[in-house]
């Protein structure tokens, strides 16, 4: 196989032919680096490139193949992160100046587990600074570029991520989702992400922003891609007290395509509403494309939104401006405009009020399932309601009127982080001007092997996630 | 700087618990949309249960699961 054409393997395929040796982890890793060369100034993609180090796991995992070593299921597949996952020794950056020198006293849970699993880390993704914006603005790096289109935006916060998955630099990325930032890049770059259930995937090493509604998770070309890497992120850790005890499921072996009497609500109301053409139109499709597959499509008007709004509003609003206090106060200009301006408006959130969110928040999760599941196994919603904005006209730093368009961007994201429920978002199509649409699988707590098996079968009955930009 | 009267009050607010000044152009707008989430609480009043005890989170995910 050339390096163009290992490229276009999945990340599943690629460890699968690595593991039969049809392939070595040290031509995976030119195919990489050949794509990083050239499609990294292109898209501001990368923050650092870890070559020696992958080069030296490279030669390392061939040489446990030929020995007959067992392999894991990342086995000889280069990745790379969000540049907020803790190696220790090593800088994480947050895409900040203030952590632009901070060294990691520890290796992250997730980073752990990816190397255990035989994955090559070949270094950080560009992200939004400290995670908070949805696009992939950064004062302090410049912009990360859409692969598809360099004027618009990437998505964010792990904009890095969906632009390396999407320009076949590597086969897979981690990002984090406090609000859509896996998602919304996912959809914005044209390839699938996973924000898992509040807890599935330990956050132990990972860059705090809101305690109570991040998560981390993966980006990858395909359905398959996520339950592989999910299977190898997933299950408790004891260093973090929050992540669950649940057994972790063969992802995997859910995916057969059959969706045969799976009942699927189709969000309308407030996920819908304003909504763009070319949007619904590819929405239309995508329901089309899950009946073929056996579905049962119903539209559903989701319940209980005036309160799941209201109080995602104060949460990670409230959480983040408690973590950045002491920068804020001492350091406000080594921030942008735009993040400094959102930290700051959390303190102004009565603490009676962040109580009552964190406390109803139970309540309103059972009440959201009751109502939504009560006929559904599963819903759908667009990833954004709108195309993908250029970069110019989502520049708050540059212009403070466009303030309400960059926060209007994770309108349809934000609410399942209060929820705390699985949600992946796959390819769902392209707009008039060539940008990706995205569609969000939404299941109930823990239903991450059913959210997936909707998202495969639904890339098997399209080509949306086959598609590849320009570069 | 935040012009309306709800958003003076809350920029004076933070500075004197926080100690934390608007620190830039786009702050005005980041206390107008608090102003919209004030509006949204106000409409919630009275139409969500309150449990005595709060309800735990995580046992409400896991309650939720797939039967």
């Amino acid at each position: 196989m050339t390096p163009e054409s290992l490229v276009e393997l999945s990340l599943a395929e690629a460890a699968d032919a690595f593991r039969r040796g049809e392939v070595t982890a040290l031509r995976l890793l030119e195919a990489a680096l050949l794509r990083i060369r050239r499609a990294g100034p292109l898209t501001n993609a990368v923050i650092r490139l870890d070559e020696a180090p992958a080069r030296l796991a490279a030669h390392e995992a061939d040489a446990a193949r030929a020995a007959g070593q067992p392999l894991g299921p990342l086995a000889g597949v280069p990745l790379m992160h969000k540049d907020m996952f803790g190696r220790e020794g090593r800088i994480s950056t947050a895409g900040s100046v203030i952590w632009r020198d901070r060294i990691a006293r520890r290796t992250a849970t997730v980073l752990a587990r990816l190397d255990a699993a035989g994955a090559l880390d070949l270094g950080t993704l560009h992200m939004a600074e400290f995670a908070q914006n949805a696009t992939g603005h950064n004062a302090h790096l410049g912009d990360a570029r859409n692969p598809w289109n360099p004027d618009h935006v990437t998505g964010g916060s792990s904009s890095g991520s969906g632009a390396a998955v999407a320009a076949r630099m590597v086969w897979g990325a981690l990002g984090s989702d406090t609000g859509g930032s896996v998602r919304l890049p996912a959809a914005m770059c044209g390839v699938s992400g996973l924000k898992p259930t509040q807890g599935r995937v330990p956050r132990t090493g990972a860059m705090p922003l809101s305690f109570s509604t991040d998560n981390v998770g993966p980006l990858a070309r395909t359905a398959r891609d996520l339950a592989r890497l999910l299977g190898v992120l997933a299950g408790q850790c004891p260093a973090d007290p929050a992540s669950s005890d649940l057994p972790v499921p063969d992802y995997e072996a859910a995916l057969d395509g059959d969706l045969r009497g799976m009942r699927i609500g189709v969000l309308e109301g407030g996920f819908t509403d304003g909504a763009e053409d070319d949007v619904l139109r590819a929405m239309g499709a995508a329901t089309d494309a899950l009946r073929a597959r056996g579905a049962r499509l119903v539209p559903l008007a989701p319940p209980i939104m005036p309160a799941v709004m209201a109080y995602t509003a104060l949460v990670s609003r409230t959480e983040a401006a408690m973590i950045h206090a002491q920068w804020m106060r001492e350091r406000p200009g080594d921030y942008g405009g735009a993040l400094a301006a959102r930290i700051y408006a959390g303190y102004a959130v009565p603490a009676s009020l962040y109580a009552e969110a964190l406390a109803r928040r139970g309540g309103v999760l059972k009440q959201f399932c009751a109502e939504a599941f009560a006929q559904t196994d599963l819903l759908i919603a667009p990833t954004l309601r709108v195309r993908v904005p250029t970069r110019a006209e989502t520049d708050a730093d540059a212009d403070p009127a466009n303030w309400g368009r960059l926060m209007g961007l994770s309108a349809n994201t934000r609410p399942f982080n209060y929820l705390g429920l699985p949600v992946a978002s796959v390819p769902c199509g392209f707009d008039g001007r060539g940008l990706p649409v995205g569609m969000q699988v939404i299941g109930r707590p823990f239903a991450e092997a059913r959210v997936l098996r909707a998202a495969d079968a639904f890339q098997r009955e399209t080509d949306w996630h086959l598609r590849a930009p320009a570069l | 700087m935040p012009d309306s009267a709800l958003a003076l009050q809350m920029a004076d607010m933070i500075r004197r618990w926080h100690g934390i000044a608007p620190p830039s152009a786009c702050a005005p707008q980041a206390l107008a949309e608090l102003e919209a989430v004030i509006a949204a609480l106000a409409e919630l009043d009275g139409t969500v249960p309150f449990d005595c005890e709060p309800a735990q989170f995580e046992a409400a995910l896991l309650e939720c699961r797939e039967p």
